[in-house]
C-alpha cells in the first residue's frame, strides 16, 4: 500500500508538472491577451490615444516580451530573475503571480480564496440534497422495479441529465423570480449570494438584507439547478447498484432468515451498494472546490467558477492558470484519495 | 388519492410551468421603428416627484464588471470611471459636450484667451531645448535659437476644498498626479500624451511644466509653438488626482501598488465629492455615504451602492426583479436585451430608454496600399481606387445594419464625424445609399462583371479582405451585412476576426496589416482637430520608416486636405479659421483627387452608426439621465428613490 501511495503520489507530482506547462502554453499561445480590453479602452479615447511605446511598456510589466521558455520558468520556478522586472518566487515556493485585471496587484491566491466559501456554500448543499434525493430515488426505484413510479423517476433522471443548466436556471429566474413577484406570490430572489437591502417577500415578511434567511433563499434557485444534474446521476448509479446487490445470495439469505424488509434494504443492500457511489463522490472533490461556472454565472454567485470566467474574458492570466492549477492538484488529489477509500470501504479490494 | 398520483401530478405541474415559463414572454420580433421612443439625447433628467412619496435611503446601481483599481493613472476601464465619479467628480462637468466648471470645486469661468486664462507668450527657444516642430508635428530639440509662442493656462481652484479624510484639496494634488504618471518608474500608467519631453522613455509630450503656484492655482505651461484647442481641460487633472498628504515621497512603483491608492476592501481610496467610499466587498458591493466634508449640495439620497454582476443577463434579471435600481454604460445591458427589456418595460416593471446621441461611432478604414508589401509602396490593386471605395460606400446597407444590429434604435452616420462635432456641415456632402448607382460607378471604371459573379479588372478580381475584433456579437452582424450589401454588387469580401490585442497590434491596425478594417472611436468633445490631423495629414501615414506612428492608416495623401488639417489641430486657436479648414478636408475627403495620384483619392474611411447607450431604471427612481459624454452617475447626488 505505502509503495503504490508513493508511486501514485510521484505520478501526481509528474501530472502537474505537465499540467503546468499546458495551462501556460494554452493561454500565452491562445490569441488576445491581457492587453486587449486596454488597447480597447484607449483606443476609443480621442485625447488620449494609447501608442506603440505605451503598449510595449506594458509588455514588459507583464513579461510579455521575453521567449516563451522565460516567461513559464519565471512563472513556474522563480527563475532566471531579470534586470529592470520584478522578482518572481515561482509556483513551486508558492508564488501564483498577481492578477492582471481582475484584481490588479493583487495575489491570485488570495483572490481565488476569498470567494472559496461561497463556493463551498453552493456546492456542499447541491451535493447534500443531490446525495439525499438521488440515493432515495436510486432506491426506491430499484425496490419498486418497474413499477409506474420507477418509469416516471427513469423519465425524470433523463430530464435532468439531458437539460442545459443555463435553460434551467434561466427559466426559474424567469418563473421563481419574476412570474411569481407578478403574481403576488412567495417569490425568490434571481441571484447573488447575499442581498444589498431589505426586501418584502409575500407571506415571509421583510428579509433583510444579508441575513440568514437572504442567503437561505437565495441559495434555493442556484443548488436546485445544479444539484438536478448530479441527482439524475447518482439516481441512476444507486438504482444499478442496489438492483444488483438485490440479487445477491446474502440478501436471499437476509430475507430467508425472517428478517424485515426494511432492515434487509437498508443494513445490508444499502450499505454495499453504495460502494460504487464513494468513489464517484470522491472524485466530484474538484466540483466542489472548484465551482461550477454556468450555475455561478447564471445566477450571480461570486465563486471560483466565476472569477474563473471572469479571469479568461478579460485575460487575467494569472488567475485563470492559479485556478486550473488548484483543480488540477485536486483532480490528482481526488483520484488517489478515491482508490484509497475504495479499498477501506470493500476489504475485498487489495491494491496488487 | 394515492401519494404516487400526488407525486405524479405534482411532477407534472412543475415541468409544464417550466416549459410555459419558457414558451411565454417571447417578445415580437421588434419593428425598427416602432416600439417606445427612444430617447434623444441629451436625455432630460425625469424631475424629481413633489412633496409625497416616502423616499428610500438606498440606491442601487448594478453593472456587470467591476473596477480593478482607482489608482487614477492607470485606470482605462469604463466602469472605474463610472464608480469613480461618485466620489471623485470632475472639475469640469462635460454635460453634453457643455463643459463647464464644477461650481463647487472650480473658481470662476474656464480659462480662455478671452478672460485670459490662456495667453499665448512671446519666447525664445535655445539651440537644443525642446519644440514644437510645425513642418513634422513633433516635439524635437531645437538646432538653433528661435522666436516661439508659448501657450499658458491657468486656473483655480476652490479655496478650502478637502479630501473626505478631512486634509486640504489643494492645486498641489493636481500636480502630484501629473507627476506620477510621468514617473518613469511607474509601470500601470498607460498614457504620456502630455509627459514633458523625454520624461518617460519614447515620451514626446507637448507639456512643458504643470505647476501649483499656490493652493488653488494651477498653471499648465505647454512646450514652446505647440497649440491645443482643449488646452481649457488641460489643468484640472489630466491624469487624475492623488492625494499628495498620503503619498507624498514615493514613486509611481510604490503608489500604484499600494492600496491607498489602488482601493481595497481594507482600505478605501480617498475622494472629495458628494459621497465617500464606505466599503467594498470584492466580488459584490461598494457602498457610498454622504461625505462630511463636501460643500457642495447634500446628496439627496444617502447610501449608493454599487453592486457587481457576473453577466448582462444576471443584470437585467437583477433590474426586473427590483434588486437595483439603474443599470447603462457600457457595463449594463447588451443590445440583444432590448426587444425583452421593451417588452417587460411595457407592462411598467421597469424604465427603458436609449440614448442614440452617443459620442462613438463604428467605422470602415480602408488601406490604399497593398499590406503584404512591406515597404507600402504597392497600390492596392482593388481599394487604391476611389470608384471602388464611392462604390463600396454606396453599397453599403448601413441602415440595415442599424435596424439588424440594434433594432433600429441607432443612426446612420453621413460624414466622418458625429454630427454634435463643429465642424459638421452637411452641405459640403454626405454619403448616400444607391446600390444601383455603385454597380454603375463601377461600370464605369472598368470593373465587369465576371462569369462567377465577381467583378473583374485586367484580371485582377474584385475581391478584398476585411478585419475586426472577434468575440463582439454587434461587428459580427455588421461583417455579414456589409459582405452581402458588397457581394451584390460583385465585391468579394473575406471576413476575418481576431482578438483586439492583435487588431489593435503591428499585426494589424498600427501595421497597417489590413485591407478593410472596422473599428470605432469615442469623441469626448466637439473639436476635430486631432481626429482629422490624424485621418488626413500626409505625415501621420504610419510607414516602417516612421516606427508606424500616426493615424493615417488608409494613406490618404492629398496635400490641400493635409495642410488644411494640420492647420486646423496645431496653427490656430482660432474657430472661424479652423472651420475652414475642416471644410477643405470635408470637400476633399468626398472627391476623387488626381485621378493620376491614387493617394489623392477621398473616403479613406466609411461612418457606419453611431453606438447606443441603454438606461434601464426602476419606475420609482428619479434624476437619472444618459448624456453622450458622460456615465450616468454625473449627476448621483440628485437621484432619488420612492419606496415601493
Amino acid at each position: 500500500m505505502t509503495n503504490f501511495l508513493i508511486r501514485r503520489f510521484v505520478q501526481g507530482l509528474l501530472v502537474l508538472f505537465v499540467s503546468s506547462i499546458l495551462v501556460f502554453l494554452l493561454l500565452y499561445l491562445a490569441p488576445g491577451g491581457p492587453l486587449s480590453q486596454t488597447i480597447v479602452e484607449k483606443r476609443q479615447n480621442a485625447r488620449f490615444p494609447i501608442k506603440q511605446e505605451d503598449i510595449d511598456r506594458l509588455m514588459k510589466q507583464y513579461d510579455l516580451d521575453l521567449p516563451l521558455w522565460q516567461s513559464y520558468t519565471r512563472w513556474a520556478f522563480g527563475w532566471p530573475n531579470l534586470p529592470d522586472r520584478p522578482i518572481r518566487y515561482g509556483v513551486i515556493r508558492g508564488d501564483f503571480g498577481t492578477s492582471w485585471r481582475i484584481a490588479p496587484n493583487e495575489q491570485t491566491m488570495k483572490v481565488i480564496l476569498r470567494v472559496l466559501p461561497n463556493t463551498l456554500k453552493l456546492t456542499i448543499s447541491s451535493v447534500l440534497l443531490s446525495l439525499i434525493v438521488g440515493v432515495s430515488v436510486g432506491i426506491y426505484s430499484a425496490v419498486h422495479q418497474y413499477s409506474k413510479m420507477d418509469y416516471t423517476i427513469t423519465a425524470a433522471t433523463f430530464f435532468g441529465t439531458a437539460m442545459p443548466v443555463f435553460w434551467l436556471g434561466t427559466m426559474m429566474i424567469l418563473l421563481f423570480s419574476f412570474k411569481f413577484k407578478e403574481w403576488g406570490l412567495p417569490y425568490l430572489p434571481p441571484g447573488s449570494v447575499n442581498g444589498a437591502r431589505d426586501y418584502i417577500v409575500p407571506v415571509l415578511g421583510t428579509i433583510q438584507a444579508n441575513s440568514l434567511s437572504d442567503q437561505f433563499l437565495r441559495l434555493i434557485m442556484p443548488t436546485i439547478t445544479l444539484s438536478l444534474l448530479f441527482m439524475a446521476g447518482w439516481s441512476r448509479y444507486t438504482r444499478s447498484s442496489m438492483l444488483e446487490v438485490l440479487r445477491q445470495d446474502y440478501i436471499r439469505t437476509a430475507r430467508a432468515k425472517g428478517l424485515r424488509e426494511k432492515l434487509v434494504i437498508y443494513r445490508h443492500a444499502l450499505r454495499n451498494a453504495l460502494i460504487p457511489l464513494v468513489t464517484i463522490v470522491t472524485l466530484n472533490l474538484p466540483f466542489i472546490f472548484g465551482g461550477a461556472v454556468i450555475t455561478e454565472t447564471i445566477f450571480n454567485w461570486h465563486g471560483m467558477g466565476l472569477v474563473f470566467i471572469n479571469s479568461l474574458f478579460q485575460s487575467d492570466w494569472p488567475v485563470a492558470m492559479t485556478y486550473i492549477l488548484i483543480l488540477s492538484a485536486l483532480t490528482v488529489a481526488s483520484n488517489l484519495l478515491a482508490d484509497v477509500l475504495y479499498t477501506l470501504v470493500d476489504p475485498r479490494i487489495r491494491v496488487s | 388519492m394515492s401519494q404516487k398520483k400526488i407525486n405524479l401530478i405534482l411532477a407534472l405541474l412543475v415541468t409544464a410551468s417550466l416549459v410555459l415559463t419558457a414558451c411565454g414572454n417571447t417578445p415580437a420580433a421588434p419593428a425598427a421603428t416602432a416600439e417606445p421612443a427612444a430617447t434623444q439625447s441629451p436625455v432630460a433628467a425625469t424631475e424629481a416627484p413633489a412633496t409625497g412619496p416616502t423616499l428610500a435611503d438606498t440606491i442601487i446601481v448594478g453593472a456587470w464588471q467591476e473596477p480593478g483599481t482607482f489608482y487614477d493613472p492607470a485606470v482605462t476601464q469604463a466602469i472605474a470611471v463610472e464608480v469613480e465619479l461618485i466620489f471623485r467628480p470632475r472639475f469640469v462637468i462635460r454635460q453634453n459636450y457643455g463643459y463647464a466648471p464644477n461650481p463647487a470645486l472650480v473658481e470662476g469661468d474656464l480659462p480662455s484667451l478671452d478672460n485670459g486664462g490662456a495667453v499665448l507668450n512671446d519666447v525664445t527657444v535655445k539651440a537644443g531645448e525642446p519644440y514644437f516642430d510645425t513642418a513634422t508635428y513633433v516635439v524635437q530639440p531645437a538646432a538653433a535659437d528661435m522666436q516661439l509662442k508659448q501657450l499658458v493656462v491657468t486656473a483655480h481652484l476652490k479655496p478650502e476644498l478637502k479630501w473626505d479624510d478631512g486634509q486640504p484639496l489643494t492645486a498641489h494634488d493636481l500636480v502630484f498626479a501629473w507627476k506620477v504618471n510621468c514617473d518613469p518608474t511607474g509601470t500601470q500608467a498607460v498614457d504620456i500624451t502630455y509627459c514633458p519631453f523625454e520624461s518617460v522613455p519614447g515620451a514626446s509630450g507637448i507639456l512643458s511644466n504643470f505647476e501649483a503656484t499656490d493652493d488653488t492655482t494651477l498653471v499648465a505651461t505647454y512646450i514652446p509653438g505647440a497649440l491645443d484647442a482643449t488646452y481649457f481641460l488641460t489643468p484640472y487633472g489630466l491624469y487624475g488626482i492623488l492625494p499628495e498628504h498620503l503619498f507624498s515621497g514615493m514613486t509611481a512603483a510604490e503608489i500604484e501598488v499600494d492600496e491607498r491608492a489602488t482601493g481595497s476592501e481594507n482600505t478605501m481610496p480617498l475622494g472629495f465629492g458628494p459621497y465617500k467610499m464606505d466599503s467594498w466587498v470584492k466580488g459584490d458591493t461598494i457602498t457610498f455615504a454622504p461625505n462630511p466634508n463636501w460643500t457642495g449640495a447634500t446628496p439627496a439620497t444617502p447610501t449608493v451602492i454599487y453592486k457587481f454582476y457576473s453577466d448582462s443577463t444576471s443584470l437585467a434579471a437583477a433590474v426586473i426583479a427590483g434588486e437595483i435600481d439603474a443599470t447603462a454604460g457600457q457595463t449594463g445591458l447588451a443590445v440583444d436585451q432590448a426587444p425583452y427589456m421593451k417588452s417587460v418595460a411595457s407592462r411598467g416593471i421597469i424604465n427603458y430608454s436609449v440614448d442614440l446621441n452617443t459620442a462613438s461611432f463604428e467605422m470602415l478604414y480602408f488601406n490604399y496600399y497593398d499590406p503584404t508589401d512591406t515597404t507600402f509602396s504597392t497600390p492596392d490593386p482593388v481599394l487604391s481606387e476611389f470608384c471602388v471605395r464611392k462604390a463600396i460606400s454606396l453599397a453599403l446597407d448601413r441602415q440595415k445594419m442599424v435596424d439588424t444590429i440594434y433594432y433600429g434604435e441607432s443612426s446612420v452616420v453621413q460624414q466622418p464625424q458625429l454630427p454634435q462635432m463643429i465642424s459638421y456641415d452637411e452641405s459640403l456632402g454626405i454619403l448616400t445609399y444607391d446600390p444601383e448607382l455603385a454597380k454603375k460607378t463601377l461600370d464605369d471604371c472598368g470593373w465587369a462583371v465576371g462569369a462567377d459573379g465577381i467583378r473583374e479588372k485586367n484580371g485582377v478580381k474584385a475581391s478584398t479582405n476585411y478585419l475586426t475584433t472577434s468575440g463582439n456579437a454587434v461587428r459580427l452582424k455588421a461583417s455579414q451585412v456589409l459582405q452581402s450589401s458588397l457581394k451584390d454588387i460583385g465585391i468579394d469580401v473575406k471576413l476575418t476576426y481576431v482578438p483586439s490585442s492583435v487588431a489593435f497590434s503591428k499585426d494589424g491596425l498600427y501595421g497597417r496589416n489590413f485591407n478593410m478594417m472596422q473599428f470605432a472611436n469615442s469623441f469626448s468633445v466637439t473639436d476635430p482637430g486631432t481626429w482629422f490631423f490624424g485621418v488626413a495629414n500626409c505625415g501621420q501615414i504610419p510607414l516602417p520608416t516612421n516606427a508606424f506612428s500616426g493615424s493615417n492608416y488608409a494613406g490618404w495623401c492629398d496635400q490641400a486636405a493635409s495642410d488644411a488639417a494640420a492647420d486646423a489641430a496645431y496653427l490656430t486657436l482660432d474657430t472661424a479659421k479652423r472651420k475652414a479648414g475642416w471644410a477643405t478636408v470635408l470637400k476633399a475627403y468626398f472627391s476623387e483627387g488626381d485621378p493620376a495620384k491614387f493617394e489623392t483619392g477621398g473616403i479613406p474611411v466609411i461612418p457606419l452608426y453611431t453606438r447606443p447607450n441603454y438606461l434601464a431604471t426602476s419606475p420609482l427612481l428619479s434624476g437619472v439621465a444618459l448624456d453622450p459624454t458622460e456615465y450616468i452617475t454625473w449627476n448621483v447626488e440628485t437621484w432619488t428613490l420612492e419606496k415601493p
